[in-house]
Parts: structure tokens; C-alpha cells; sequence
């Protein structure tokens, strides 16, 4: 009901109120305003006169002229017929007012925004039906908007992510030749109402269709088709009874769900992937009767042709709910992608860093091998730089060898040996010259070489002195003093620490103690010497001879006296003569065996015989010189 | 956009699921797989100016085990009976499932397809039997699903049945 209809209504409804004779009255008063011109009416009122005779006198007064005047006062008297009349310009006065100025649209504003206001208050849906043709497909192309833009978003995201479920859900995409986002959409979803069919009850015939456009559908009119052979085997196999939401209302074809909402003219079919909720049936059968309501007149003409209800389209997109699952589930794959980016990135960085130390220690290798090179060569030619009796006098690194060239004592190491337990990257080739060196070292070792020397004797050389210790032989010492100098490089001797000793001296004191035990023996009262005498005096002499030698060697002197004896008989004196004979006798005989007589010393006189025996005795006597 | 529900019927193995192949696909196959329950195609076609959509329902052949299922017809526009030129008693099944079809149709418009005409060295159909058929006053075509031949034309004399009769 329109707000002017309201307008109109509440005055009638005014007017209805009054009483029947004020409303008399009140035409009175038009009428007599209308007929002033004839007074005479009124004035005859009083006069008591039959309505008929009236009437046809007023009939025969004003003759047609009176008809139109009971109608036009009719007219007058009936609102409705009022009404008529004004409706007949009213459209055509506010046209033509509208074209003088603008007081029609400024009137009726507040007007039509009060009627617009009370009208939404008290029953939204017309105007939203209204509205509903604009408004509907605005949001769905949004909606459509954003879910293909998600969906793409969501390509990109997991494209490249793996996982075992994302295997799987790939392989579910190539088995249903959806893609892989769609896939993952389904997944992530509680329910999704894919495809809704309205179809016609009886012949089972597609009366309008709305799909999600991400989903690939089969033909709609085999589909409703098909569903309603399904449901007719139903009915018919089970003896359903017939009538509007009876027989098949769920259908489950593996992760499809079909709801069946049963109308007496049509049949509304969602199918919804996922797990739908109860309370969707509450929006399909709502929907459903809607349809119902607005197609009336449509369902009752309905020959096989569609179109009438294209219009019901809207409500069917409607119907297309998409759920989805709670986010916690959705993160899970998000969380499992950013763990890998993050691990990839991890891994990047640190395959980056690795390179880049990799590169660094590789150049500090390089430094360090170079560095390592020129430290070998160095070290090398400095080892050799400190040998004794080495000198180096050229060192060049080559390409592929080294050269070095010395100068060589025949005494000194060959300079491979010196380094050779130095690495060197490249071989080293080595030329030697000869040449004699006044190191110490090498001064030391050409002492050793030229001096015999005793094993108890150490040698030094320091500054080009050599210090001799230990104990040598008299004889080497003798030897040293006298040779060392034929040493190169020798320029002092110090043998203060050199200890001395006599190897002469035990053979010495053997030969002393043989000669003194020998003795010459002599017949009774005689001088001569016997054949046993000399022979025993030959044996002495050589032995004399021994020590006169090795005397001389040890710096002894050497003194023989030669002590002889007479037995107690005879007289003193002739014992004396007897005895310096028998003396003389041996000395004689010594000296012709090459005894030298400087040797002797005069044999003191005997002052009392001890021994009673005919001999001659020998005395050694050795004094240090 | 006019949808009309068209079923075709008739004994089993007649040729019904092949004319429909024919038909929709024009294809052939000389395998026989029996239809269970029910099978919906769908062919547009426009007739004689007017653009018609014929839904059609190939149902189940009635056999021994399977009869005929009258819930089917419900909201048929139109329907086929298919008859095996080389089994005489495909007809008298045909006759028995018009009947009741025009019973609970209410008298809609009907074609007789006489099929498997390209082997007509076994066809056992006489003219004198073919007598009853045409007491229907309804179009009797003979057809072959492999070579092809009338099927298209069962389709356009039943759509010349259900067009508006003002378009006529
Ligand atoms: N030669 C020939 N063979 C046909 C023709 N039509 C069908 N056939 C063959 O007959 C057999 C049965 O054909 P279908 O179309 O399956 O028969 P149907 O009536 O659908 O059978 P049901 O579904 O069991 O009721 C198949 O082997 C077909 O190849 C035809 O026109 N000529
Ligand atoms: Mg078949």
C-alpha cells in the first residue's frame, strides 16, 4: 500500500465518521449554493408536497438541465465518485505542474521519505525485493571477485609447497582434472554449495540452474533429470507416499551431498561438497517457497518453457554457500610453507655463507701456500746461510726449480742433507764449489780429522782456539804441541785441561823390577864371568836397553848401579877387589851389549855384606826431569 | 528455450539406447550393454522454426526381470516405442506398454519406431501386423540405429506433435 493511498484513506475514513444528516446538511448547503439562482426552490419547502409530485415538477421546471444537476450534486455527494474524477487529471496536473517549477517534488519529499521509512519499518521485502535485482548481482560479482582472486593467491602460495597431504591433494586434482587451488579450497572447506537445480516436479525438467563458476558442472537438464528418475525409482520402488516434501530429501555420492527440498509444483536440489549443516535445509525450502509465491501463475502456464523463471536466478545464487573451515585448520599448510621458506632461507644463507668463507679460506690458502712457498725458500737458504763451512753465494727461484749455489769445505754436510728435512714446493738444484773454511765448526772437525785422537781428549774450537781436555798420553801431548798448528784455521792451542799421564810408566816399573830381580852369579873367589853369567846378562841387557828407550819417552832419567857381593869367606879386602872385579866384569859385558856407560853410577861401597852370596845385583834408578 | 520430456520404451534390446546414441552422438556400437533403470540425454533441435530441447529418457527395456515402470512417464511430453523388426514380439510388448502409457499419460503424443530395418533379410514384421500399429493414427518409422536411417525423423514427427498449435 502506497503512502498516497494512506493520505487518501485517512481522509475518507474522516469524512465516514460525520454524521448521515450533517452530511445532508452539508450537501444542502451545495446545493443551495449551486441553484442560488432559483430561490423560488427553497421558499417552497415548507409547502407539504409528495416526493413524486415534486419530482415531477421539478422535472417539468428544469427539464434535462435538472438530470445533469442531480448528477453533477450525486457526483458531489459520493467521495468515491470524487475520487474518480480527480484521478482522471491528477497524474496530468502534477505533469504539468511539475513543468512550471518545482513545489511537486519538494510537497511530496518528505512525504514519500516518511512513507519510504514507515514502509521498511513495517515490512522490509518489497523494497528489497525491489532493490534485489541491483543489488544481487553487484555483490556476487564481488564475491566472484574475491574468490578468484584467493584462489590465485593460493596458487601461488602452495604451488611449489610439498607435503604429504599436498601430494595427495595434487594427486586428487589430477584425478578430477581440477585445479590444484580448487583442490586445496575444497579441502580447507566445511561445505561448499556447488550447484543448485530447480526442477520442474512432474517431468522432471530443469526450470532454472545456478552453479559456483569455479565449479566444472555437468549438463543441468541430464542432471534434474536424473535426479528426479532417481527419486521416481525411489517413490515408485519404496511406495513413498505422494505430496509436496515427502520421498528422497539426502543423497550421498561420496563427498557430494545432494539435499532434495520437495515443493508441490518444483523440486529444489543443492548439490554441496563437504559436510553441510541441517540448518541449510531451513535456506532451500525458505528459498524454495519463494519461488513458489513469485511463480504462481507461472508453474500453472508452464509448457516445457524455462524462461519465466530466469528471474528466480538470484534466489538460487543465494542458495551457493560457500563455508569455510576454521582457520586454525587453514593455517597448518601456511605454517608448514613458512617453516620451509624459512628452513630455505636458512639453507641459502648458510650454502651463501659457507661460499663466501670457502672463498675466503681458499684465498687464505692460497696467501698462506704462497706465503708458505716463499717461507720454505727462505727458511731453506737461511738453514744453509747457518751451516758451517756452507756459504751460500746465489739462491734463485726458477719455474720449476730452485738453484742454489754454495761454496762446500770437502768437511762440511752437502747442503741436500742440511735441508733435508725442509719441504719445498719445487726442487731444489744445488751447485757446490770447494772450499776450505775457518769456521769453528768446521776448524774443529779438520782437527779431529788431522790430530790421532786419544778417546779420552775433547776438542773445541772457539774464535780459532782450540781447547784440548781430557787425558792424553804424554807422547800425544808431545805429539799435539808439535802438530797442531798444521791445522787451518788453528790459530792458539790451550791444553791447560789436558791431563797427562806416563803409558810408559807401568811397562817401567815391570822392567825395573825384572832387572833388580836378576842377578850375575859368581864361582867361589872368582871374578870372571861364566857362560850361564853372560847368557843371564845378555837377557838383562835387553831389558836395560827397554827401559833406556821408554825412560827417554816418559822424561826419566835413568841410573843403573850395579851392586856386587862376596860370600863371607875371605877376607875383606880381598872380597872388596873381588867384588869391585866382579862389578867391573858386568859393566863391561853391558857396555859391549850397547849399554851405554853413562848409564852407571858408581855402586856405593858395601858397608856391611847382608847377603852372603857371590853376585852382581842391578839397582834401577828412575828420577822425573 | 522449450524443454520437453520425451521417453522412449519399449521390449529389451529393441534398439532404444542405439537410436538415442544415434540421435545425440551419431554414433554406433554394436556391443550390447542393457540399460539399467533409467538414462537421460539431452538434443536440441529446432522444428520448423521453433527451437525445441527434448530431455529424453531411455528407459530400462522390459524383460522378464525388469517391467515397465509407469513413474517415469510422469510429465512426459511425448514418447517413443521402439519395436525390433526381427523379433515379432517386441510388437506385441509395444502394444502392451502403449496402452497403459496412454493411460496414465492421458493420451500424449506418441512414435513408433520400427528398428534394425538394415537387416531386413531378418525382418519378420508382416504388413498385416503392422495393421494394428496404424489404428494409433500415430507416425510408424522404420529406423536403424547403425546406418542411421529415419532416426533424426522420429524425432522431428514427434516434435511436429508438440509444438504450440499456433506456431503451426
Ligand atoms: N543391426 C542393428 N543392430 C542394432 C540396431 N539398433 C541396436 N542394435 C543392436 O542391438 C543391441 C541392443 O541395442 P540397445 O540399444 O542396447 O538396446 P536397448 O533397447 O537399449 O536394450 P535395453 O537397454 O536392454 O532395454 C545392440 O547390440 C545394438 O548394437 C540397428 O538398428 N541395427
Ligand atoms: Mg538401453
Amino acid at each position: 500500500m502506497s503512502a498516497v493511498d494512506k493520505c487518501f484513506t485517512t481522509d475518507h475514513d474522516d469524512r465516514v465518521v460525520m454524521p448521515p444528516h450533517s452530511l445532508v446538511t452539508d450537501t444542502e448547503d451545495n446545493k443551495y449554493t449551486l441553484t442560488s439562482n432559483r430561490p423560488s426552490a427553497s421558499s417552497q419547502a415548507p409547502i407539504k408536497l409528495a416526493d413524486n409530485d415534486l419530482e415531477t415538477l421539478r422535472a417539468i421546471l428544469l427539464g434535462d438541465d435538472y438530470d445533469e444537476l442531480i448528477t453533477f450534486k450525486e457526483n458531489a455527494q459520493n467521495h468515491y465518485k470524487q475520487s474518480e474524477s480527480i484521478a482522471k487529471v491528477v497524474s496530468e496536473a502534477l505533469a504539468i505542474r511539475s513543468t512550471q517549477d518545482n513545489s511537486v517534488a519538494e510537497t511530496l519529499a518528505p512525504t514519500i521519505q516518511k512513507a519510504l521509512t514507515r514502509s521498511i519499518a513495517s515490512d522490509p521485502k518489497p523494497i528489497a525485493d525491489a532493490l534485489y535485482p541491483v543489488m544481487g548481482p553487484a555483490i556476487r560479482k564481488s564475491i566472484n571477485e574475491s574468490l578468484t582472486q584467493m584462489l590465485d593467491t593460493f596458487n601461488q602460495l602452495l604451488e611449489q609447497s610439498f607435503s604429504l597431504k599436498s601430494i595427495l591433494w595434487r594427486f586428487d586434482a589430477w584425478r578430477t582434472g581440477r585445479s590444484y587451488a580448487e583442490i586445496i579450497l575444497l579441502k580447507t572447506l566445511l561445505y561448499q554449495v556447488e550447484e543448485v537445480f530447480l526442477i520442474h516436479h512432474e517431468d522432471g525438467l530443469l526450470l532454472q540452474h545456478a552453479s559456483l563458476e569455479s565449479v566444472i558442472t555437468q549438463d543441468g537438464d541430464m542432471v534434474s533429470g536424473m535426479l528426479t528418475a532417481i527419486q521416481d525409482f525411489i517413490n515408485d520402488s519404496f511406495a513413498v507416499e505422494e505430496g509436496a516434501n515427502t520421498g528422497l530429501n539426502t543423497l550421498r555420492l561420496g563427498e557430494l551431498t545432494v539435499f532434495i527440498e520437495h515443493g508441490p509444483k518444483a523440486v529444489l536440489a543443492a548439490v554441496i561438497r563437504g559436510k553441510p549443516p541441517e540448518s541449510l535445509r531451513q535456506l532451500f525450502a525458505s528459498t524454495l517457497e519463494d519461488i513458489h509465491r513469485q511463480h504462481i501463475d507461472d508453474f500453472n502456464q508452464y509448457n516445457g518453457d524455462s524462461s519465466p523463471f530466469d528471474c528466480s536466478q538470484p534466489l538460487l545464487e543465494d542458495c551457493l554457500k560457500v563455508q569455510k573451515q576454521k582457520r586454525k585448520t587453514n593455517l597448518l599448510p601456511l605454517f608448514i610453507l613458512l617453516a620451509l621458506l624459512a628452513s630455505a632461507a636458512v639453507y641459502w644463507g648458510y650454502s651463501k655463507y659457507q661460499q663466501v668463507e670457502q672463498q675466503q679460506q681458499e684465498k687464505l690458502a692460497e696467501i698462506k701456500r704462497s706465503e708458505k712457498e716463499g717461507q720454505q725458500w727462505e727458511k731453506v737458504v737461511r738453514t744453509l746461510r747457518l751451516e758451517s763451512g756452507l756459504i751460500v753465494i746465489n739462491a734463485e727461484k726458477g719455474q720449476y726449480e730452485n738453484e742454489i749455489e754454495v761454496l762446500l769445505d770437502p768437511l762440511a754436510r752437502q747442503p741436500s742433507q742440511v735441508v733435508s728435512n725442509l719441504t719445498t714446493e719445487k726442487p731444489i738444484v744445488f751447485i757446490t764449489r770447494p772450499y776450505l773454511s775457518l769456521d769453528d765448526a768446521i776448524v774443529l772437525l779438520r782437527a779431529k780429522q788431522t790430530l790421532r785422537l786419544p778417546a779420552e781428549v775433547n776438542l773445541v774450537v772457539e774464535n780459532s782456539v782450540l781447547h784440548v781436555s781430557g787425558e792424553a798420553s804424554v807422547s800425544w801431548a808431545n805429539y799435539l804441541q808439535s802438530d797442531w798448528k798444521q791445522v787451518m784455521g788453528l790459530q792458539q792451542l790451550n791444553i791447560e785441561k789436558l791431563h797427562t799421564y806416563d803409558q810408559n810408566l807401568p811397562v817401567i816399573n815391570a822392567l825395573k823390577l825384572e832387572i833388580e830381580r836378576s842377578k850375575v852369579s859368581f864361582d867361589k873367589n872368582k871374578a870372571e864371568l861364566s857362560q850361564i853369567a853372560n847368557g843371564h846378562i845378555k837377557t838383562v841387557s835387553r831389558s836395560i836397553n827397554k827401559l833406556i828407550r821408554l825412560a827417554k819417552q816418559s822424561n826419566k832419567g835413568l841410573e843403573i848401579r850395579l851392586i856386587g857381593r862376596a860370600d863371607h869367606s875371605g877376607t875383606e879386602m880381598f872380597n872388596q877387589q873381588l867384588v869391585l872385579q866382579r862389578t867391573v866384569n858386568v859393566k863391561w859385558a853391558l857396555m859391549l851389549l850397547s849399554v851405554p856407560e853413562s848409564l852407571f853410577v858408581n855402586a856405593l861401597p858395601l858397608s856391611k855384606q847382608t847377603k852372603n852370596e857371590r853376585s852382581v845385583r842391578y839397582q834401577v834408578i828412575l828420577s822425573d826431569q | 528455450m522449450v524443454q520437453k520430456k520425451i521417453c522412449l520404451m519399449g521390449s529389451f534390446s529393441v534398439g532404444k539406447t542405439s537410436l538415442i546414441k544415434r540421435f545425440v552422438n551419431s554414433l554406433f556400437d554394436d556391443k550390447y550393454h542393457t540399460t539399467v533403470g533409467v538414462k537421460i540425454d539431452k538434443k536440441e533441435m529446432s522444428i520448423a522454426g521453433t527451437d525445441l530441447t527434448f530431455v529424453i529418457w531411455d528407459l530400462a527395456g522390459e524383460d522378464d526381470f525388469a517391467s515397465f515402470r509407469p513413474v517415469y512417464l510422469r510429465g512426459v511430453s511425448a514418447y517413443i516405442i521402439v519395436i525390433d523388426g526381427t523379433r515379432p514380439h517386441s510388437l506385441d510388448i509395444a502394444l502392451k506398454i502403449h496402452h497403459k502409457s496412454q493411460v496414465i499419460t492421458g493420451g500424449v503424443p506418441v512414435v513408433f519406431a520400427l528398428n534394425k530395418y538394415d537387416l531386413v533379410d531378418q525382418w519378420m514384421l508382416k504388413n498385416d501386423s503392422l495393421e494394428v500399429l496404424q489404428c494409433f493414427n500415430s507416425p510408424i518409422i522404420k529406423t536403424s540405429a547403425k546406418t542411421g536411417e529415419g532416426v533424426d525423423d522420429i524425432f522431428y514427427q514427434l516434435g511436429l506433435q508438440l509444438l504450440p498449435s499456433d506456431s503451426m
